[in-house]
């Protein structure tokens, strides 16, 4: 019986998220909508993260170079090429593939604190750029987005309808993402990920090429940071060298480690807390900051598990 | 160029160096002995430079600052160290990053609350403004001041480490713990005393450079990236790492600018990713 009601959760869940919408505008208004549209897209980059953070043991402090890859490219592809999200997102993946093999490849090569600062340093350098090399970029300023259109090219298209068409739309993602890394977890290939999390030696004893793991989930989380850069990109219509910025992939490990590290659904959890909580927050006090900071204090020193950690004692305990 | 503007910039690379070891010294000295990477580095450094600011503000004097800003820090130093670092001695380095990082958070914040937005500056004392001639080069006499000041620093910190029994302690502590332990001293003591040390040093180091650099919220993330940028590129936990680190990336980030106009903020990213492809442990990796 638990074991079938265990299975019902996410079905729960799914119900959940499709039934969000038609509460709007009755019970909350749009801006609502928009802030589940959000967690959804920052819900998407942390489930990729969390599969190179939180099972490989790998914590990249440069995750926002593929969300901000994303919304360049596609800002590019919209403005220049064609407005069909399709096809933006087949080359923005491309383009994650060409610089995340690039970068992968080369911070993989050291680990702990010094693959968390090889992966900003890279960041940092196509932040720099975004803000810097104005006459492509648009620097400070950012980039305008036409509106972007789904459908088959030449047979049928429309523009992705606001606020209902985006959210379904960033929820069919949302949950094409989550199926793709729960499946990924739960390979073969997963498992060794977790065994390189937990003892990298003895994993290259069994005669695993570690470093080639290291890059596929690499390059897994950042194609997951591409689509939510698309995604976010395409949805504000708009894309900065914010998107680049380190403290975006700061906000990720906020996240992550709040909801609870290498667990899946922990990070997408606390990137809803800290987006919904801080929305709230930040009407009392512009410095809204200091609470999360607060709350992120007192998660590690009494709950390093985060949320996903205290529920699982939680219902551990009422096993006993 | 001509020489006197590279003779300039070295000067400006290498008192920014030696201001960047002030935070990096404590950094590598606290990852050295109690194996916690410190994000919070910078907030006391900052923190240093708005006590400071205050400490001017209210008394007007400037000496008193660089006294009451170190003493401050050093009890805020504490109180992160008994309250938050030691239930988590033990754990892996990552949750201490993590920990410092909501730290730094807090204080930033609270930073902007108590003295808002606005960026302050500290009035020099009125003998070291203006500029001071340096073989026919002028050079600002402040910036000369916070360089002399730094290495005195510096100086005093080698005296205290490599000729006093205190230092001897601080030195074993980075090298092996349980030895130090079985020798009969308390090392949660020392790992509070060096924790403290080290923020009052880093305050010292934010309310020296204030005059210089002017305080603002941001300050402390900004140099503790580059700071750790300096540890790394050292070899984590390597005092004489950190100090080559700082000179090294000191020198990046001034003729970065010079060379690389509009995109002076990369020098520092490039030398760190190459020192890194060449030496995945930092210059002077750490003995084990």
């Amino acid at each position: 019986m638990i074991f079938r009601a265990k299975n019902m959760y996410p079905l729960m869940v799914l119900a959940l998220l499709l039934l969000l919408p038609l509460g709007s505008p009755v019970l909350y208004s749009d801006y609502y909508l928009d802030l589940f549209t959000k967690v959804l897209i920052f819900g998407i980059m942390l489930l990729g993260y969390d599969i190179l953070a939180g099972y490989t043991g790998l914590v990249s402090l440069g995750h926002a170079l593929f969300f901000g890859l994303g919304g360049y490219t596609a800002a590019y592809t919209i403005n220049h090429l064609t407005s069909n999200l399709f096809p933006v997102l087949v080359i923005a993946l491309l383009a994650t593939v060409v610089v995340g093999l690039f970068v992968g490849f080369f911070s993989t090569q050291t680990k702990d604190i010094f693959f968390v600062f090889l992966t900003l340093a890279f960041a940092q350098l196509f932040y720099l750029v975004a803000f810097n090399l104005t006459t492509v970029t648009g620097g400070d300023n950012g980039i305008s987005i036409a509106k972007a259109t789904i459908g088959i090219p030449g047979v049928w298209e429309a523009e992705i309808a606001r606020p209902f068409g985006f959210y379904y739309l960033v929820l069919f993602f949302f949950v094409l993402v989550y199926l793709i890394c729960r499946r990924v977890i739960n390979s073969p290939f997963g498992k060794v990920l977790v065994a390189i999390r937990e003892n990298e030696e003895r994993v290259s004893y069994l005669g695993y090429n570690i470093r080639k793991l290291k890059i596929k989930s690499y390059m897994i989380s950042a194609c997951m940071a591409t689509v939510a850069g698309v995604l976010f990109g395409t949805y504000q219509d708009f894309v900065s060298p914010g998107m680049l910025s380190w403290t975006l992939s700061g906000d990720l490990i906020l996240m992550s480690v709040l909801g609870g590290i290498g667990t899946l659904v922990g990070p997408v959890l606390g990137g809803a807390i800290i987006i919904l909580l801080g929305d709230e927050l930040s009407s009392i006090t512009e410095n809204w900051m200091i609470f999360i900071g607060g709350f992120f204090v007192l998660t590690i020193i009494f709950a390093p598990g985060g949320v996903m950690g205290l529920l699982s004692k939680i219902r551990w305990r009422n096993k006993q | 160029m001509d020489f006197s503007t590279l003779f300039t910039t070295i000067l400006h690379g290498l008192t920014l160096g030696m201001v960047l070891m002030l935070v990096a010294g404590g950094l590598t000295i606290i990852f050295g002995m109690l194996e916690v990477l410190n994000f919070a580095h910078g907030s006391l450094y900052m923190l240093g430079a708005y006590f400071g600011y205050t400490t001017v503000y209210l008394t007007g004097s400037f000496w008193l600052a660089l006294l009451i800003a170190p003493l401050v820090v050093g009890v805020v130093g504490f109180i992160i160290e008994f309250f938050s670092l030691r239930p988590l001695y033990g754990r892996p380095p990552l949750h201490h990053l993590l920990l410092t990082f909501g730290i730094s958070l807090i204080v930033q914040n609270g930073i902007k609350f108590i003295w808002g937005n606005d960026i302050y500056s500290i009035e020099m004392p009125e003998f070291l403004a203006g500029a001071t001639n340096l073989f026919g080069i002028y050079y600002p006499t402040y910036r000369l001041f916070v360089l002399l000041f730094s290495v005195a620093l510096a100086i005093g910190i080698w005296l205290l480490i490599s000729k006093t029994r205190w230092g001897v302690v601080v030195r074993a502590g980075t090298e092996d713990i349980e030895t130090l332990e079985a020798h009969g001293i308390d090392t949660r003591k020392v790992f509070t005393l060096v924790f403290v040390g080290c923020a009052s040093f880093a305050a010292l180091g934010g309310a020296v450079v204030a005059p210089m650099r002017t305080v603002y919220p941001q300050m402390g993330v900004d140099i503790i990236i580059d700071a750790f940028i300096v540890v790394i590129v050292g070899g984590l936990g390597s005092i004489r790492g950190a100090v080559i680190g700082a000179l090294i990336i000191g020198q990046a980030i001034q003729l970065g600018a010079v060379f690389l106009t509009g995109f002076a903020d990369a020098a520092i990213y490039i030398v760190m990713a190459a020192i890194l492809l060449f030496r995945p442990s930092g210059l002077v990796p750490e003995t084990q």
